[in-house]
């Protein structure tokens, strides 16, 4: 992993992550899928989490599970603006990128000076 | 390390957060190992790395919060910090992400020292070895495996630390208590002297590490002195004529001098590194006998 990953982007995929489950998903599970994507330390999620959820933008609620209360994580309302405004940025910044890296030299030119 | 111990330590770790920020972080950490599954423990224990790291993490959060103030308005624009993306690394990097996280908190240097320091002491296999070597902290490190030992047999049993309860004193009812209590009392001179004999004996050792450091520390020290004067004294000697003597004098100073500074700093050497070691086995003891006489809840 060479570049790093900031906590705006961090907190962008981790949202995402909760918002693919309509009812919520949990803590070891939301860690998995963040690293299936991106390589990060387990002890850096929990205060992403927590974070989030201060913020409002996640809410959690326990259920019973083989004996004891699991704690499942789901996206509010308030997450999901966060989340769509994450991936605009995203988007842009990616987009400007791209055409800087990937596409060749003229053709990069001439599109900035479109 | 086992996951016990490692919650043990983080929940010591937490007790200066609010207590409902303590009880979440824990409640996350004993989900996460109980969907990990007891197969993956050890894994698990590897890739969270010190409970010394995870508590910096989870307290370097807190002033953040304040920082951010309302969350939404400042989150979108708030500027990228370098958080680093740590791979799966252990606590030998703890300097590393603790300072990376929150590189405006005013907490972050303090909590970096600290961080360095437990990274020598609290490495799970530096832990074992050292205890190992220290013949005062023999006896209660041996005590405490064989309470960890077999606590880890009874949490097999229960998912959740803080649910269930397991100790002696719990889960009896009034009259059951009542009849406890007599017996106790009756049983007293049996047990009070046992206890007695046992806490003589654990102030007694204390006594005796202590006079190991004191001599190694004061008699260095003296020793060390001793040898500068006795430098000087044959450095006089010398230019008053007695040119042999002074010579003599001057060589056992130099001798004194360096056999004292090299206990001295021995001593100091070993206070540093020992005591909160022993600092942190004491706290283990402490939760271990907790948990083993009043039951997990005690610990939650």
């Amino acid at each position: 992993m060479i570049f790093n990953t900031g906590s705006a982007l961090l907190d962008a995929i981790v949202l995402a992550v909760v918002e693919h489950s309509a009812e919520g998903t949990y803590g070891y599970k939301i860690t998995q899928d963040v690293r299936s994507v991106i390589d990060v330390s387990e002890s850096t999620l929990y205060p992403v989490l927590r974070r989030l959820q201060k913020d409002d933008c996640l809410s959690v609620y326990d259920q019973e599970c083989g004996g004891r209360n699991r704690r499942y994580y789901k996206i509010t309302e308030r997450g999901r603006v966060q989340l769509n405004l994450y991936r605009q940025e995203w988007h842009n910044y990616t987009h400007k990128i791209n055409q800087l890296l990937l596409e060749q030299a003229d053709a990069t030119i001439d599109q900035g000076k479109k | 390390m086992t996951k016990y111990e490692f919650l043990g330590d983080l929940s010591r770790l937490l007790k200066d957060l609010p207590e409902e920020e303590r009880k979440q972080a824990l409640h996350y950490y004993e989900d996460y190992f109980a969907d990990a599954g007891e197969d993956n423990e050890q894994e698990v224990l590897n890739e969270l790395g010190s409970p010394e790291n995870i508590a910096e993490l989870i307290k370097a959060d807190s002033p953040d919060e304040i920082t951010y103030g309302d969350g939404a308005s400042t989150h979108a624009t708030a500027p990228l910090q370098p958080y680093k993306a740590a791979g799966p690394e252990h606590s030998e990097n703890v300097s590393g992400n603790a300072s990376d996280v929150t590189p405006d908190s005013t907490q972050n240097d303090r909590s970096q020292s600290d961080n360095n320091w437990h990274s020598m002491t609290g490495d799970p296999s530096g832990n074992q070895h050292m205890n190992g070597d220290s013949s005062g902290n023999q006896q209660s490190n041996t005590g405490y495996t064989n309470g960890s030992a077999s606590h880890s047999n009874a949490s097999g049993a229960n998912q959740s630390t803080c649910s269930r309860s397991s100790g002696l004193f719990s889960g009896m009812d009034n009259t059951n208590l009542i009849i406890m209590i007599i017996v106790l009392v009756v049983t007293s001179p049996i047990w009070g002297s046992a206890l007695l004999g046992i806490a003589s004996f654990l102030l007694g050792l204390l006594g005796a590490l202590v006079g190991i450091f004191a001599a190694l520390v004061l008699g260095g020290g003296g020793s060390a002195i001793s040898g500068i004067v006795a430098i000087v004294a044959g450095f006089i000697a010398l230019f008053a004529g007695h040119a042999a003597s002074g010579v003599l004098t001057i060589g056992v100073g130099c001798l004194l001098f360096s056999l004292g500074s090299a206990f001295c700093y021995l001593g100091v050497f070993l206070a540093i590194r020992l005591i909160p070691l022993l600092w942190r086995q004491l706290g283990r003891l402490w939760d271990w006998c907790r948990i083993k006489l009043l039951g997990k809840e005690a610990s939650c």
